[in-house]
């Protein structure tokens, strides 16, 4: 039995529900940019731009899109580490941006290898 | 609807699915399903905290609009400039209590009555003060301008007519330390080092107040003296905490969100209070303060911030603290006193809840306790306290406040 029940048509990614969230995430991350000083601004909106990105390019490239992760929450939430607000989102970000990444993954090898 | 279980697979199945087909519904299925609606959850909780931290502007508090009077103060020309200057001057709760009415050649400055802090400066002390250092701002913005400003006092009947200043060309445009520094004057509520301030620099605040007529200064510099004046000034907060009419009164001075911040441009703020910004980040995260809430952190900082890293309090003395007059000339040295500490890298905190318990005792008939109390730790010092500040080397600097910008207090 098939624990994956994706249909090839929707298996762009491993997990569409959690891709999204990420999106969300990389979208809270740019709003939350709007207002900033000019290098978390900066940071912000190319790192969200890329965090929203990231799921939907993984069943392409994992490493790319694993590194667009990474970078985008991590340069960012750095420099505003005290707002609280940029280090939760990045955490939670790379949390099922992870999980995304995996589960394309294993989806790629149950179809490399079928 | 039946559910059975698939042994060793660890698997439900679910039958009769509507398409007819069989539909697998494994365990770790349900699992994801959990989790994903976990952290969906999770999601929109960060979107709460997200709209909440974009609409406070959590990630740089002063880019509204209420902070632009900081930036653009020296963009004006002429009188105007003067005003723009004035309007940043120290003042009490920033009520900013002042209205001017500017032409080419005059400015009249008004108080305004109702931008009171009500029972907590109930004789008005403080808010003749603040319109003193307004006063003294608008005087070091003349000479950058080319004007020389000449003042009178209470000019008319109007008690709200507080002075009049006769603005003449000058041909002398020096621009002095202390108007240079009138954009980076700000309350420092934050914690000072335990490092005492550099005797030369205490020596400039002194001289100050000595070329001042009618006004001396005691300074509480030793640990002794420190803890005995930071034990008052905490009994002053805890009795303006336990008087109902004073906390409300001092309460309604606070904007808790930007959007009251941005259209009242003045009041007291979360990130006002000099905290880190991890812990005023959080305070802008968390929902508004309540009254009591805020009487209970301000009683806290006073106790454990104010006080305990306080390098010294000064104490303005006077002959007559009910004289309008002086209480002018009070505030105008008071703001050159803070101006002169920004100038020498110190900072400075106006501490007035001692003041304010006197006054509200006065006006209320109850027993001066705290006059007393005052009056002993003074001495017997040529005068009487007008107001009290503390100083010390900053951990951090002192954050802006939001201000009414020019066209708002002046026709």
């Amino acid at each position: 039995m098939k624990d994956v029940l994706l249909t090839d048509g929707a298996a762009v990614t491993g997990h569409p529900w959690m891709a999204t969230l990420v999106s969300v995430l990389g979208l809270y991350q740019v709003i939350l940019s709007l207002h900033a000083g000019s290098a978390i601004m900066v940071s912000g909106i190319i790192g969200g731009i890329l965090v929203a990105a990231s799921p939907w390019v993984m069943h392409r490239s994992t490493t790319l899109g694993a590194a667009m992760l990474v970078v985008g929450t991590l340069v960012w939430a750095t420099l505003a580490w005290w707002s609280i607000i940029a280090p939760l989102t990045a955490i939670v970000a790379l949390g099922i941006g992870g999980y995304v990444l995996l589960q394309t993954r294993a989806l790629t090898r149950q179809r490399s290898s079928a | 609807m039946a559910i059975r279980r698939k042994g060793a697979a660890r698997a439900m199945t679910i039958d009769n699915d509507p398409n007819g087909a069989e539909t697998n519904f494994s365990r770790r299925r349900l699992l994801h399903l959990l989790g994903g609606g976990f952290l969906t959850v999770v999601v929109a909780g960060i979107g709460v905290e997200t709209y909440n931290g974009f609409t406070n502007k959590i990630m740089n508090y002063s880019s509204g609009h209420a902070y632009d009077p900081w930036r653009d103060w020296q963009s004006q020309s002429g009188p105007l400039a003067l005003v723009a200057a004035a309007i940043l001057a120290a003042n009490p709760h920033n009520t900013q209590p002042w209205r001017f009415q500017v032409t080419s050649h005059q400015i009249d400055l008004f108080s305004v009555p109702s931008r009171t802090t009500g029972s907590t400066d109930p004789l008005d002390r403080e808010q003749m003060i603040g319109l003193g250092a307004a006063l003294e701002n608008l005087s070091l913005a003349a000479p950058p301008q080319g004007l020389n400003a000449e003042i009178t006092p209470f000019p008319s009947s109007d008690p709200t007519h507080v002075a009049r200043i006769d603005l003449t060309s000058s041909t002398s445009n020096p621009s002095g330390a202390l108007y240079d520094v009138i954009g980076k004057r700000h309350s420092n509520r934050g914690p000072y080092d335990s490092s005492p301030v550099d005797a030369a620099k205490v020596a400039h605040l002194q001289a100050q107040v000595d070329a001042t007529d009618g006004f001396t200064i005691k300074w509480f510099t030793s640990v002794p003296e420190r803890l005995a004046m930071g034990k008052l000034m905490i009994d002053a907060a805890q009795a303006l905490v336990n008087d109902t009419n004073q906390s409300i009164d001092g309460f309604r001075w606070f904007r808790s969100s930007e959007s009251a911040i941005e259209s009242h441009r003045d009041g007291l703020t979360d990130w006002g209070q000099d905290l880190s910004d991890l812990i005023s980040s959080g305070a802008v995260l968390l929902p508004p303060t309540s009254r009591h809430a805020g009487d209970e952190f301000w009683l806290g900082q006073t106790r454990n911030v104010h006080t305990k890293t306080a390098a010294a309090y000064g104490v303005l003395l006077v002959d007559d603290p009910a004289s309008l007059l002086t209480r002018l000339n009070g505030g105008r040295l008071l703001e050159r006193l803070h101006l002169t500490a920004v100038s020498d890298g110190v900072a400075f905190q106006h501490m007035n809840q001692i003041t304010e318990r006197i006054d509200r005792d006065d006006t209320t008939g109850a027993l001066p306790t705290m006059k007393h109390r005052f009056n002993d730790l003074l001495g017997s010092p040529p005068g009487q306290p007008l107001v009290s500040f503390r100083i010390g080397n900053p951990v951090r600097a002192g954050r802006m406040s939001p201000r009414r910008p020019v066209a708002w207090v002046s026709a």
